[in-house]
């Protein structure tokens, strides 16, 4: 762990992209605080502005601040993409657990079950599901986090399988430890490096999916504000204010691109083979 | 071999069955009677009763899928609540479209990616390879839809050209088709090329590494001979398997960019369903979809080296 930590901070990449994530998780927590206005509020008079000292990013068709709007975006952002994940993790840990550990037909029958759910399209798996539950932003957490459960089961089955024939997980057995202490407490802590890789990557598509979603109208419901929702209404007044399909897009990519990168750099300061390329 | 590939295509039949059943029952679980919706909200509760019986919607659940199930064996795809059309005939129109779009789309994103994906690794580590890892990166990060209204933005605000409205096959009329399809595709196209980049970026490295690079270097040859003649085709295998799952995934992710640049293929067809709650519809556009997916699974489990 000390050298892991160690490495995490020789890697600048890393330590610039946690910076900037835990700087919008932040925003995303103090919205209400940061946000010079309401998300919601319209200003009747101050339709589709440009940047102002008023309203530093210009405000929307109805007179809404953007910049109050895609701070509280990100809180939606960031709350759909990691309890998602945290959805997947779960559900994916266990089944990949069990997977692995039981072998034999659970195996082939776990894995047969992650096969259907892998061979859709991520969007399209997430729609039909949003589609069956209705629009909102349970529903799609709960789309976007079954969707995702077949690549943690994979990741954990896959580290277990190595693993589960080692010395400590044999004498663990010998001593006579119940199933479910081997699994939790021997073997659980032992994947958890690739899981965490796993997870920064997903989180990232996570958001990436959820705004998909709320584009297409299915996620997130206005008023409530959400960076592809936001987009999504945009698209009608772009000639006119194209700050209101800009600002999202540029808090998006940060958002994304610091995942992926911070994804990327964690997995080169775990994983052997990339180490000192 | 052939013993092998007839056993995974018959290991495929369970896989397909499952899909069916999930699609079935994630669109049987929703509130809402397709017979109230395609009589409306003033039909009586009687009227609603005889086309419901009339549309097996009565039945036990089993049942309701084992006729739907056995109608797509037939290839019967059952018929739109909405319009009353045959689906399966529209799913084929709709089908071409989407498929020119994806060919488009592949074009563009190889063209792209493969030479750079190059120039990247035989330059590894330098400024080039930097500025182009950073623009595949923007690839992964930036969302499609926001990349397709950037670019739909900027060619109307600056050069105040449009997309023609009418899709035009192209077949028809090659130069118009071009029009119709260049936005989206470049939309796709950018998304295909950051994938391929990586993956040509870290198989070329690997393969620049070997012993018979090497050799052919010590040999005498010129850069370009080492590169194109001895490296490039020892490390295609794995680009060409990510091109495979590409294309299916593509036509799945065109539900985005259709409905963005008003595309009526596939992906359009899906997701009108969705809206109109029209639910064969979905049911059976998503299905055919998922067809294109198994034949990339086929594909990958004939060559064995090939995992994902």
């Amino acid at each position: 762990m000390r050298t892991f930590r160690r490495r995490f901070f020789e890697n600048k990449t890393a330590v610039v992209c946690l910076i900037v994530l835990l700087l919008l998780a932040l925003a995303a927590a103090f919205a209400p605080v940061l946000s010079p206005y309401d998300p919601t509020q319209m200003f009747q008079d101050h339709r589709m502005e440009g940047s102002s000292g008023e309203f530093i990013l210009g405000t929307d068709q109805f007179g809404r601040d953007i910049m109050s709007r895609i701070i509280y975006g990100a809180r939606v952002s960031l709350m759909v993409g990691i309890s998602s994940v945290l959805v997947s993790v779960a559900f994916g840990t266990l089944f990949g657990l069990i997977a692995g550990y039981f072998g034999r037909w659970i195996d082939g029958l776990v894995m047969r079950v992650m096969d259907v759910l892998f061979a859709f399209p991520e969007i399209l798996l997430a729609l039909a599901i949003v589609a069956a539950l209705g629009p909102g932003a349970f529903n799609t957490i709960l789309a976007i986090g079954i969707v995702n459960i077949p690549i943690f089961t994979r990741t954990v089955r896959g580290a277990v399988l190595s693993i589960k024939n080692q010395e400590y997980v044999e004498s663990a057995r010998a001593i006579g430890a119940s199933t479910p202490r081997i699994l939790f407490l021997e073997i659980f802590p032992n994947v958890t490096a690739p899981l965490l890789v796993q997870a920064s990557l997903a989180i990232s598509g996570a958001i990436l999916t959820e705004s998909a979603l709320s584009f297409l109208g299915l996620g997130i419901q206005p008023p409530d504000p959400s960076w592809g929702g936001m987009i999504s209404e945009a698209r009608r007044y772009m000639e006119l204010a194209p700050g209101m399909i800009i600002w999202p897009c540029v808090a998006m990519t940060i958002t994304i691109l610091s995942c992926n990168m911070f994804g990327d750099a964690v997995r080169d300061i775990l994983d052997p083979r990339h180490r000192g390329k | 071999m052939g013993s092998y590939l007839i056993k995974r295509i018959i290991s495929l039949i369970p896989i397909l069955v499952g899909i069916s059943i999930l699609v079935f029952t994630i669109l049987h679980l929703v509130p809402g009677d397709p017979a109230s919706i395609m009589l409306g909200t003033e039909a009586t509760p009687e009227a609603v009763a005889v086309l419901r019986a009339e549309m097996g919607l009565d039945k036990p659940l089993i049942s309701q899928y084992l006729h739907w199930a056995g109608g797509l064996l037939q290839g019967d795809f059952g018929v739109s609540v909405h319009t009353g059309e045959e689906i399966l005939p529209q799913i084929l129109k709709r089908f071409l479209i989407t498929l020119q779009l994806t060919i488009m789309a592949v074009v563009i994103g190889w063209t792209l990616a493969i030479p750079f994906g190059i120039l990247s690794a035989i330059r590894s580590h330098s400024k080039t390879d930097k500025v182009i890892r950073i623009l595949t990166l923007l690839g992964i990060s930036v969302p499609n839809f926001a990349i397709g209204t950037l670019l739909l933005l900027g060619l109307s605000l600056y050069f105040n050209w449009f997309p023609p409205i009418d899709v035009v096959h192209f077949w028809d009329d090659p130069a118009e088709a071009f029009k119709v399809f260049i936005l989206p595709a470049v939309t796709m196209g950018i998304v295909v090329a950051a994938g391929v980049m990586r993956m040509t970026r870290s198989a070329f490295m690997e393969t620049m590494d070997k012993d018979f690079i090497r050799t052919a270097r010590a040999k005498g040859n010129s850069q370009w001979t080492v590169v194109m003649g001895h490296a490039l085709r020892n490390s295609s295998i794995p680009i060409v398997t990510i091109a495979g799952m590409q294309i299916g995934y593509l036509l799945g992710g065109s539900v985005i960019v259709e409905q963005l640049f008003s595309i009526p293929g596939l992906g359009q067809y899906v997701l009108d369903g969705i809206y109109q709650r029209d639910y064969p519809v979905v049911q059976g556009g998503v299905l055919f979809v998922l067809v294109n997916l198994i034949i990339d699974l086929i594909y990958t489990w004939i060559d064995p080296r090939i995992k994902y």
